[in-house]
């Protein structure tokens, strides 16, 4: 069931927030000892917030689509006197005293909070092998990672614990999780979604989005929680729309661009074969595809990183005294950024806007790309390297490569899932659309998500 | 390639020389990456960051 399915079952009376959230509940009862996905649950706040959001409704105060449904939040979003410990033991006993701006949204639309999500630690890295709070574990299997930073929220909307759990997104942080779990993930343009309250990884990068069952439920959840937030400094002026896309969304006219560099090389072939099929399907719809030259993602990825380890490591600085309160893969990280020189920093944000206005050539040509968004499925836990024509490359590398130059882009991209390998691990196709331009590709997705119906298989041992 | 380990000391900063070389190859292969990029980012382009000043309240 979808959030679209379940607000309109509980609008019939068919069924009842507290109903849909005690299913949660067992859900999780059942499941997180496998899957580990929650750092902090908050069953009781649940139940009283589902017997409010029924009696709203039978009262006739409807606070929108995600009146009285169960969701959650990746543990970076502040959360009024619920504690928020960015997967860190920096802050495992932090208690903000507000919410962030994205949980006053969905709280406000009557949603309904069944806890704080398990992650990578300081969502700097895309495994939530949590050295604090335990390993997420992949729904498809156990023996996989979800993928992260928001491993937590992949995992609790694959194993249909929630509808819908946010995330946060630096370097690919809701796009791979949603890739290996087989959901929808929506990184929204830079600045339209507020990012006030939320701990920060980084300055320049980090971007809060949804990750849902369908494409239409990441749409929904986007309408609530985009817009101008002045408490956000880089918060957008651009007025928002109506981001679900229609019933049946059509392609016709739609201009779609296939990479012919960079992006379909070192990919799995089951990879590459399911992107390739979602673009004919997009054509069978209506779209035109195109082959298309793209300017250099590689330097976009080596802007990024320097921007990231940069602002990372000025941010922990502080805290860096005490090298044991962090995993190895972190600090390793944090000690990276602390040997870059501020003009190399520098250097990265000016070539990150030479690298965006080259961009600007691209959406002349075509409307969106389509893109693998991980080259591969998912890696075992503990697994270090993937092999691609017989070449070893990093995981963390290899499972950013396609993402994270998007983030220095600023521009939207949705991850979705289109196929599934010879393991039966879901694959996922990421939509690169114009900044601002949320409505398109979620319409994009939508459409191919309703000819494929992907987004219905569930893992099966669950 | 840069000396990892001379910048750590003249930054002062308290990295351990295990850890200055487990870091190092993926600071050299960033270093590969970056260093040319650097060298040919046009002399008028200005940083991406943009600092906004709140607008003064009218009195």
């Amino acid at each position: 069931m979808t959030i679209l399915e379940a607000a309109a079952a509980l609008r019939a009376r068919k069924i009842s927030s507290v109903e849909l959230t005690q299913l949660s509940l067992q859900r999780m009862a059942r499941l997180e000892p496998q899957l580990n996905a929650f750092i902090t649950p908050t069953e009781d706040l649940a139940v009283e917030r589902a017997l409010r959001a029924d009696d709203e409704l039978a009262r006739g105060i409807d606070l929108g689509p995600l009146h009285g449904i169960p969701i959650a939040f990746k543990d970076v979003f502040s959360t009024k006197d619920v504690r928020t410990t960015c997967g860190s033991k920096l802050f495992a006993d932090y208690v903000p005293g507000r919410d962030a701006a994205v949980v006053e949204a969905l709280l406000g639309g009557g949603a309904v909070m069944m806890g704080k999500l398990n992650m990578h630690e300081l969502a700097y890295g895309i495994t939530s092998n949590n050295p604090h709070f335990g390993a997420v574990r992949n729904p498809w299997d156990t023996r996989c990672i979800p993928g992260g930073s928001s491993g937590g929220a992949g995992a609790a909307v694959a194993a249909e614990m929630v509808f819908m759990a946010m995330g946060s997104d630096t370097g690919g942080s809701i796009r791979i999780p949603a890739s290996f779990c087989g959901v929808a993930g929506l990184k929204p343009t830079s600045g339209r979604v507020s990012r006030y309250g939320v701990l920060p990884l980084d300055f320049s990068l980090d971007h809060m989005g949804p990750l849902a069952r369908s494409v239409r439920d990441a749409a929904v959840t986007l309408n609530l929680i985009a817009g101008h937030d002045p408490r956000d400094d880089s918060s957008s002026l651009q007025p928002v729309r109506d981001y679900l896309p229609p019933p049946e969304a059509d392609l016709t006219g739609v201009r779609i661009g296939l990479p012919e560099n960079f992006f379909f090389e070192r990919l799995d072939a089951a990879v590459d074969a399911a992107v390739r099929a979602m673009a004919r399907v997009g054509e069978s719809l209506g779209a035109r595809v195109e082959t298309i030259r793209v300017p250099d993602i590689a330097a976009l990825n080596a802007v990024g990183r320097v921007i990231l380890l940069s602002e990372a490591s000025a941010l922990m600085e502080r805290h860096l005294a005490h090298r044991e309160d962090f995993g190895a893969d972190v600090l390793a990280l944090l000690d990276q950024g602390r040997l870059i020189p501020a003009t190399d920093y520098i250097n990265a944000q000016r070539l990150r806007r030479f690298l965006i206005d080259e961009f600007r050539g691209v959406w002349k040509k075509v409307d969106c790309l389509f893109t693998a968004a991980t080259p591969a499925a998912a890696p075992r836990i503990g697994q270090t390297s993937i092999e691609f024509d017989g070449v070893a490359e990093d995981v963390r590398l290899a499972s950013t490569r396609l993402v994270r130059g998007i983030n220095v882009l600023g521009a939207p991209a949705l991850a979705m899932p289109c196929g599934f390998d010879a393991a039966g691990l879901p694959l996922g196709l990421q939509i690169v659309g114009r900044p601002f331009e949320e409505h398109l590709i979620l319409r994009i997705g939508a459409a191919l998500e309703d000819a494929t119906q992907f987004h219905r298989r569930r893992p099966a041992g669950l | 390639m840069r000396d990892w380990k001379m910048l750590a000391r003249a930054l002062a900063l308290d990295i351990p020389e295990p850890d200055l070389d487990k870091i190092k190859p993926a600071l050299d292969a960033l270093e590969t990456s970056f260093r040319p990029l650097a060298a040919n980012v046009p002399h008028l382009v200005e940083p991406a960051v943009v600092f906004s000043c709140p607008v003064e309240e009218a009195e």
